[in-house]
């Protein structure tokens, strides 16, 4: 490994100078979003250099966000050997953040620098192209960036100072000008650019400082680089507090892929969650713990920690224990333990309720992330509730407001899981005919309700229920039904083809529906779903509305859950197959316990939900028409 | 597929057994001659009153089975009187008995004018209880209205644009806040006045549509048309008035031959017209550029319930790549949301085959068939021009 690396530090600088930096034309991306009086007063500003106009702030800014996250193998190893190595490279690494962080601060109040526009569009497919070819790992570029940033600095110092300090002033029209989504959409894409940045140029440090020595008098920026670190150093102080206040939640959906904010995440959380280390190449950016390590090690904190509520510090170790699963169950015990916890709530002197409850319920939600991510209806329950607090009125005392808080949420609970359940079975049982054969997937309460329902009308049908390892929930689903005399069927999901052909009616629980129609739900559903839509039988799924979600999704690698890896290498309770005995922890085998999928919305024949029956293609309607006036009026 | 599953067999010969033995003359669909027809046939449960009144407006049907279905009506009051007797006693119950009102009677005095969308009579028959009702207050009135309306809904289940029309209207009864604050009598006669309304819209939205529908027309173009509907042919008409080149093929229409009056109507204004039977759609889509259908109803996914063999048109129509328009007026948007074709109350109709059938031979009696969204390319409604998807989002806002 180490020689590879040697080779790829002395590659020359030069090439990928040219490769990256100066572009000879705008990047396609650009001239839509791009105000061209930005680019003209950049030109103006210096005529008299131009190979370095290219290399002012935008070109710089670009820098960090070259930097896709790290995919390839050898980028993997790499970081690897980062960590192994974490009691050197801690503090190098520190340095070389500041080394690009005054250009990058630089852009920060500005977030609407054209060239970071551009940038989140196209770095990760551009650039390898580019360089596959001459370097073969990503993360030297920022070595690169940094010398070159330097170069820069010395060849065209005044030049390039005066650009950077009209910028600022040329992106403020540019402010008003953007609509506050895409703002937020850009800053979005900004920060993640910027944290991927950091994540890279981690490990190109590290990296750097175990071969230091080789190429130590290598190149004479890299004294310059030093006094920069110096200088930037101090300015990293000043913005320390800043910083900190922003960090105080993660984001929910946080790439896992990114050393840096894994790390940030680290040191504040509650739980301590030892990372499997085998993760799927293509999956890396989810969270994946060790199993059953932390338990022991929370119960003993059960009294030590001060600012959780004992109540959401139950439902936390509930969910890790697996305890509570299933998204009505999970949505409702977390409302019920924030409950709780606004009803011991009490507001710490020279604070108001609202600032300091909104505060406690994030901190709450972030510890409960800790111990499982969110569903996306819970997330919606969250938005709820928050919105509820940030309306109550100031005057309101503070027995008042949490009254009215704790029958909010017992409204929310009643009105948009309970009821709405019992309108989905209301609909869904109009569809349930005499001599059908219904099929299920997994273990939807609302499913099973529906499937009761009919039964108890006196309708004649048959289930079959479709499970799956490895969690076997819908042996439970059928315990329940056999109980009460319906008739079923059980059989794997890889037996689904077979069964389809004698199927009337597919009813499917979902997690959440999104607003392209896409289904998110249980792993195996799609499969399902496919089948179904092969056979032309029709699929219906059986979604509360306060689980719809205006976010858009095209497949399930991007926002997904992993579950436990040993739950599929290992059979519960029959320990002589084991074949996979002594390879789990070995470097090339990989395991996949992949907790949801996506299922497109051409395979769902239609939605049910508390609003009636829709086709998919309408829950952008209800989304807007109705979440709206929950979550804001 | 449960026919697929092999006790269906034994199923079916049960079946067919019960109902061979209850009453074997029913499976006599085809018209043997009149006067036999009217000692043998039990018509009654294979025709809907839906079509029936189609068939009358449209005149084209063989005479025959129009005279059977009239004398089984007057031999069977109990078929499909039943129903309607009961409607009768119900606004009687309501309204303190002082006089003999039925919506039925008055829904179908107004259902006799051929220029009368379903619904709209539907609305009228529901203006006129609210005319007649001696109700006090709003509440009563609506309870009033509410019973009418079931009733009338239950007389004939199998027409979808009755409902439509009834729950539209009801919608409107119930949801108004408008007449809140206003006096039981100002608000009634609104009530009214805005139902008197419906037959206009129902005219000016048959307009409306014709002339959003001339932007898709093009000089030289082919027209494929299935079944009678008005819109479409008030489509063709202004097309026609405004000098556009085209022409028209007509499917036959079988079995109430709709697409011969089409086809006439064509022909007094000189649009070149051929008339193909319904087997040779796949035949001639080759040549057509478009297919116009009216609809039944649109239902909430988007697709339409219209004459049978729209769907096998629709199904040629999307592999051959040629577009599918329905010309659709918005009060025939239905919350209805079929899954297959057999998701439907059936409407039946008697088919006359000119031979008569053995009883052994089960003959399908349908009337009208699903065609999902899939295989419509844009709908053209009073509301607009519309893709299948936005149907629902309008019924959404309509009904929630």
């Amino acid at each position: 490994m180490d020689p590879r690396r040697t080779a790829r530090t002395v590659s020359d600088p030069k090439v990928r100078q040219v490769g990256f930096f100066t572009q000879p034309s705008p990047p396609p991306g650009r001239s839509v979003s791009d105000p061209p009086p930005h680019d003209d007063t950049v030109r103006s500003l210096s005529p008299s250099s131009p190979p370095v106009n290219d290399h002012s702030p935008s070109g710089i800014s670009l820098s960090p966000v070259m930097i896709p996250p790290p995919r390839h193998h050898s980028d993997t190893l790499l970081l690897r050997t980062a960590l192994q190595a974490t009691s050197p490279t801690t503090s190098f690494s520190y340095s070389a953040r500041t080394v690009t962080i005054p250009p990058e601060n630089e852009d920060v109040p500005s977030s609407f620098s054209p060239g970071l526009k551009v940038v989140s569009g196209k770095s990760p497919s551009s650039f390898p192209g580019v360089k596959a070819s001459s370097v073969p790992a990503s993360e030297l570029t920022t070595v690169s960036v940094v010398n070159l940033h330097l170069v820069i600095s010395e060849k065209a110092g005044g030049a390039s100072v005066e650009v950077q300090n009209d910028q600022p002033a040329n992106s403020k029209p540019l402010k008003e000008k953007t609509s506050k989504a895409e703002r937020h959409a850009l800053q979005e894409a900004q920060r993640a650019a910027k944290a991927a940045a950091k994540g890279g140029k981690t490990s190109s440090t590290a990296s750097q400082s175990a071969t230091k020595p080789s190429k130590a008098a290598k190149s004479p920026s890299q004294k310059n680089e030093d006094s920069q670190v110096a200088a930037s150093e101090k300015k990293r102080v000043d913005r320390a507090p800043e910083k900190d206040r922003k960090k105080d939640a993660p984001h929910p959906r946080m790439q896992y892929d990114d050393m840096s904010r894994v790390e940030k995440a680290k040191r504040r959380a509650v739980v301590k969650q030892t990372e499997v280390r085998n993760r799927v190449e293509l999956f890396r950016h989810l969270p994946q713990y060790e199993h059953g390590t932390q338990l022991p090690d929370l119960e003993t904190k059960l009294f030590a920690l001060d600012p959780m509520h004992h109540a959401i510090y139950k439902v936390g170790l509930q969910y890790l224990s697996g305890d509570i699963c299933g998204g009505n169950a999970r949505c409702i015990a977390m409302l019920q333990a924030f409950k709780e916890a606004i009803k011991d709530y009490s507001t710490p002197p020279e604070k108001t309720l609202i600032r300091d409850l909104t505060a406690r319920i994030s901190s709450y939600v972030s510890f409960l992330i800790e111990c499982r991510p969110l569903s996306i209806s819970m997330g919606n329950a969250i938005k709820f509730l928050k919105s509820r607090i940030a309306k109550l009125t100031l005057s309101l005392s503070e027995p008042d407001a949490k009254a009215a808080l704790m029958l909010d949420i017992d409204r929310f609970i009643n009105e948009k899981i309970i009821l709405a359940d019992k309108v989905i079975v209301k609909h869904a049982v109009t569809k349930i005919q005499d001599g059908d054969v219904l099929l299920t997937y997994g273990a939807s309460s609302a499913v099973e309700m529906i499937l009761l329902h009919a039964h108890e009308l006196g309708k004649q049908f048959r289930v079959v229920v479709v499970d799956s390892r490895p969690k076997l929930e819908g042996q439970l689903l059928l315990r329940r039904l056999v109980r009460r005399g319906l008739s079923c069927t059980y059989t794997h999901v890889n037996a689904v083809s077979c069964i389809m052909h004698e199927v009337t009616r597919v009813f499917l629980g979902a997690s959440s529906v999104l607003s392209n129609g896409t289904v998110y739900s249980r792993v195996g559903t799609a499969c399902v779903a496919m089948v179904s839509h092969a056979f032309r039988v029709p699929v219906l799924v059986c979604c509360e509305a306060y689980k719809f979600h205006e976010r858009v999704q095209l497949d399930s690698i991007c926002s997904n859950e992993l579950g436990n890896p040993d739950a599929i290498s290992k059979v519960h309770g029959r320990e002589e197959i084991n074949y996979l005995e002594g390879l789990v922890n070995g470097e090339n085998l990989q395991l996949l316990n992949l907790m949801y999928d996506a299922t497109p919305s051409e395979y769902v024949s239609m939605v049910i939900t508390d609003y009636g029956m829709v086709p998919p293609t309408s829950v952008p309607v209800i989304v807007r028409e109705y979440q709206r006036e929950h979550l804001w009026s | 597929m449960w026919w697929r599953s092999p006790s269906f067999i034994l199923d079916r010969q049960q079946q067919q057994n019960d109902s061979v033995a209850q009453n074997p003359e029913s499976v006599f669909l085809s018209s043997p001659p009149p006067s036999m027809a009217d000692s043998l046939q039990n018509p009654k449960p294979n025709m809907s009153a839906y079509y029936q009144t189609r068939a009358a407006h449209h005149a084209v049907v063989t005479s025959d089975w129009l005279a059977q279905a009239q004398a089984a009506v007057d031999r069977h009051p109990d078929d499909d009187g039943s129903s309607g007797s009961e409607g009768r006693a119900a606004p009687r119950s309501g309204g303190g008995g002082e006089k003999a009102f039925s919506v039925i009677d008055e829904f179908n005095s107004w259902r006799k004018q051929p220029d009368l969308a379903e619904a709209v009579a539907a609305i009228f028959a529901l203006a006129a209880v609210i005319r007649s009702s001696q109700a006090t207050t709003m509440m009563e009135l609506e309870i009033e209205l509410k019973k009418a309306s079931d009733s009338l809904k239950s007389w004939d289940t199998t027409s979808i644009s009755l409902t439509a029309g009834c729950d539209l209207f009801m919608r409107y009864v119930t949801r108004t806040s408008a007449l809140e604050y206003e006096d039981f009598y100002s608000a009634k006669s609104r009530l009214i006045e805005r139902a008197e309304k419906f037959g206009e819209i129902s005219r000016k939205a048959r307009r409306i549509i014709a002339m959003l529908s001339q932007d898709f027309i093009f000089d030289g173009c082919t027209i494929l048309v299935h079944g009678f509907s008005r819109v479409v042919l008030e489509v063709l008409k202004t097309a026609a008035q405004n000098k556009k080149l085209f022409r028209v093929f007509c499917t036959e229409g079988r079995p109430d031959r709709t697409g011969l009056r089409l086809s006439n109507e064509l022909a007094k204004l000189d649009v070149p017209v051929k008339l193909l039977i319904d087997s040779a759609v796949a035949y001639t889509m080759d040549e057509v550029d478009m297919v116009f259908v009216g609809a039944d109803a649109v239902v909430e996914s988007g697709g339409i319930i219209n004459m049978m063999g729209t769907y096998q048109i629709a199904l040629v129509a999307h592999s051959m790549n040629k577009p599918v328009y329905v010309a659709a007026e918005s009060y025939k948007f239905a919350r209805l949301y079929p899954l297959d074709q057999k998701d439907m109350a059936p409407a039946l109709r008697p088919i006359d085959f000119g031979v008569p059938i053995p009883s052994k031979v089960e003959v399908e009696t349908s009337a009208r068939d699903y065609t999902p969204p899939q295989y419509l390319t844009l709908l053209f409604t009073d509301l607009g021009v519309l893709t299948p998807s936005v149907v629902s989002d309008e019924l959404i806002q309509l009904y929630l």
